[in-house]
């Protein structure tokens, strides 16, 4: 028994978690025993893998042996020495140096998610640590998944596990936003459906590498407008999973309306579709400098929307929501200038955003823990009734912004090179400024919660800070100090993953 | 040639029902109706995937014992869009059971089923700045 | 005979495509949502039947069971749903 066995279980024991906790929800003890063993195993598994392809069923491609079963003739004639050989006729998962990296950090958001949700209810809830993991495990099979067809299944489901994460908090307003959200929704994964039907019909395949092997060897015409408008079809997918602009406004929303362990994993899918579908678009489109300028265009326009729109805002969640969907911004330049480098930096900003974002998430909800108010206006003085957590908060904002020795400085920094290194100095410059504007709106939000006078009306609740969130932070802010000191850790094996963009 | 009009039509309809619900999605009011809109897109998308999967003078691709190899690999049809569509329709409508279960749940709150008075962006934003 | 075989191969599908068309529109045209609820039926079966004579007998099979019955059956429960005079009690939620 090879290492490559752990490949489908990184999906199959989240799904395992999630049936048994949803099955076993009348049973508190029992629903929390599952979740604290699925959530350890999130993050353990993927170090646990051999690197490899996992063929579902066993079917490998032809030219590896795949069939036992010898075919007839007639269709012997025709496969043996054509392309035909090299396809893989099942659903194949790719997991690679990558991957790996991505996969730990996701899982141990995932699981940090889990213990806090578990650690604030009073009675753990099946049905809410049911939708924790079965947005976990679409979030792995994103990443992992070779196969597009796999990718809108997974997609669908992490649209409706969103809705009912959000469903599930008593923040007002949150039916409607579902409702909206499930609307847009519909049409969104209508339309990648179609851009995927597209490509069906031209290449007669779902798998990336196969689509991706007859476009650049020329057996479809890769000038096909029939192809163009398969990639604007699929733009428009990555756009509403990833609420880059036209829906940064209900991506915000969403996360707005969440408790803070599940906006930790409803961000975390943003980030996660923005590398994985952003990833297959650069593959099979990579050819085309249309695509890449339209993602560059709207990346940048997300960036600068993201940041003007959280300034005018009193709401502190707003302001994190509209600022996590502007740093999506940075990834999609990563990944819209497509050089090996930016491609790198684009998923290095994806795996520390992943983190600082959680984080973030975290420190601000325990504010709205103490509060029980999310009005900037009328907040002010915290910093003596949770200091340590205020401190991590602080920190938290610092890293986002893009201060040194946090992660996202290194990301952001690899970021500019990259764009100077292709040609845009202009881009550097842009993404300098905004980096500085993020960090004044942060010093302004931190000095207005934490260090000004309290107001009189302000009602601080005297429930002392769960330790568990608190463990959290500090294990955030842990990895925060690690990736940004040894950043060569996960760039290196991020590397891998962005040549594979352009691999055959 | 009078046979292909079965696939060109097909495309047709598929690219007709997706028009009718993205204009019902659009500029219908009531929210079931925009729900229907939304599933008739998915409806469309469907048709059109099984319509790549279809030959002209074939037959299905299933495969029984008294068939000859060679001729059943030169009519069936393409049968991998056919196995995609099963999860498309699946999805479909579980999707349409959580988008009516939420209109339903907006309507006991707010006893209206009107799309402006219900999803409107300024009252949703008044709510939240009170 | 034969001009007869190739009306009815070509009238049969076509007469499937206004069906699936005109049922979509006139189900979203309807004042009454119970018709409505009702009238999607012929939109899903006219789609399953087209699946049937495009070769794919099996998602023919699941469409009709779907789109026949199932989808109309919820919108009917729905709108039955909502002819109910609504709860009135105001929500209270965080903020």
């Amino acid at each position: 028994m090879d290492g490559t066995i752990f490949i489908p279980l990184m999906v199959v024991i989240p799904i395992i978690c999630a049936v048994l906790v949803n099955l076993l929800h009348e049973h508190s003890g029992v629903t929390k025993i599952f979740g604290y063993i699925g959530a350890i195993c999130l993050p353990i598994v993927p170090i646990l893998a051999v690197y490899g392809n996992h063929f579902f069923g066993g079917y490998q491609p032809l030219a590896n042996g795949g069939l036992t079963v010898a075919l007839p003739e007639a269709a012997n004639a025709i496969i043996s020495g054509s392309f035909l050989e090299l396809f893989h006729p099942a659903i194949t998962y790719a997991f690679g140096p990558g991957q790996q990296v991505i996969l730990f950090v996701l899982g141990l958001v995932a699981m940090c998610a889990v213990f806090i949700s578990i650690a604030e209810t009073k009675k753990t809830s099946g049905v809410y640590l049911y939708m924790l993991f079965m947005l976990s495990a679409a979030l792995m099979a994103f990443v992992l998944t070779d196969d597009i067809f796999n990718l809108y299944v997974f997609f669908e489901i992490a649209a409706l596990v969103q809705v009912g994460l959000i469903l599930v908090s008593r923040v007002r307003g949150n039916y409607e936003t579902g409702l909206k959200y499930m609307l847009l929704g519909e049409v969104g994964g209508s339309f990648m459906l179609l851009g995927i039907a597209l490509i069906l019909g031209l290449t007669g395949n779902v798998n990336i590498s196969d689509i991706v092997m007859m476009i650049h060897t020329g057996l479809v015409n890769p000038t096909n407008p029939v192809l163009l408008f398969a990639a604007g079809m699929l733009i428009y997918g990555w756009l509403y999973a990833t609420g880059l602009p036209p829906f940064n406004a209900i991506k915000s929303e969403i996360y707005s309306k969440g408790l803070p362990s599940g906006s930790m994993l409803l961000q975390s899918f943003s980030v996660i579709a923005c590398i994985s579908i952003g990833l297959v678009i650069i593959r099979i489109f990579g050819y085309l400098p249309t695509a890449q300028m339209a993602m560059l265009a709207v990346s940048v326009i997300a960036m600068i929307l993201g940041i003007c729109m959280a300034m005018v805002q009193d709401d502190y969640k707003r302001i994190i929501a509209y600022l996590a969907v502007g740093e999506l911004g940075y990834i999609g330049v990563g990944l819209g200038l497509a050089t090996p480098l930016s491609i790198t930096a684009g998923l290095f900003q994806a795996v520390n955003e992943l983190v600082v974002t959680s984080f973030l998430f975290i420190g601000f909800g325990l504010v709205l823990y103490k509060t029980r108010t999310s009005k900037i206006s009328k907040l002010g003085g915290l910093v003596e009734y949770m200091p340590v957590a205020a401190l991590l908060t602080v920190l938290a904002g610092f890293a986002m912004a893009g201060v040194p020795p946090f992660n996202v400085f290194q990301s952001k920094y690899l970021l500019c090179q990259a764009a100077i290194a292709a040609g845009i100095p202009e881009l550097a410059v842009i993404m300098i400024i905004l980096s500085i504007v993020t960090f004044l709106a942060f010093l302004k939000m931190a000095y207005a919660i934490f260090l000004r006078p309290k107001p009189d009306e302000l009602e601080v609740s005297s429930a002392s800070v769960p330790k568990t969130t608190m463990a959290v932070m500090i294990v955030f802010l842990i990895i925060c100090l690690i990736i940004g000191l040894f950043p060569g850790l996960v760039v290196d094996k991020l590397g891998v993953l962005a040549l594979t963009a352009f691999a055959l | 040639m009078a046979i292909e009009i079965v696939q060109c039509g097909a495309l047709i309809t598929a690219a007709l029902l997706m028009i009718i619900g993205l204009v019902a999605l659009v500029y219908l009011d009531n929210v079931l109706k925009k729900i229907i809109g939304a599933a008739f897109i998915g409806d469309g998308v469907n048709l059109l995937i099984i319509a790549l999967g279809y030959r002209v003078n074939g037959i299905p691709y299933i495969f029984l014992q008294n068939m000859d190899v060679n001729s059943f690999l030169g009519q069936a049809s393409y049968p991998l869009p056919f196995a995609l569509v099963l999860t498309s329709i699946v999805i479909g409508a579980s999707t349409l059971a959580v988008m009516l279960a939420l209109a339903v749940v907006l309507y006991k709150r707010n006893g209206t089923l009107s799309a402006t008075a219900l999803l409107n962006d300024k009252k949703l934003g008044e709510e939240n700045n009170e | 005979m034969i001009d007869v075989n190739i009306l009815v191969q070509n009238a049969v599908p076509l007469a499937l495509y206004v069906f699936a068309i005109l049922g979509a529109i006139v189900a979203l045209m309807q004042k009454d949502l119970l018709k409505m609820a009702v009238l999607t039926s012929v939109s899903g079966f006219a789609v399953a039947a087209i699946f049937q004579v495009l070769l794919a007998p099996d998602v023919a099979l699941t469409q009709a069971v779907v789109g026949a019955a199932i989808i109309p059956t919820l919108v009917g429960l729905s709108v039955l749903k909502t002819r109910e005079p609504p709860v009135t009690e105001d929500v209270e939620g965080d903020s």
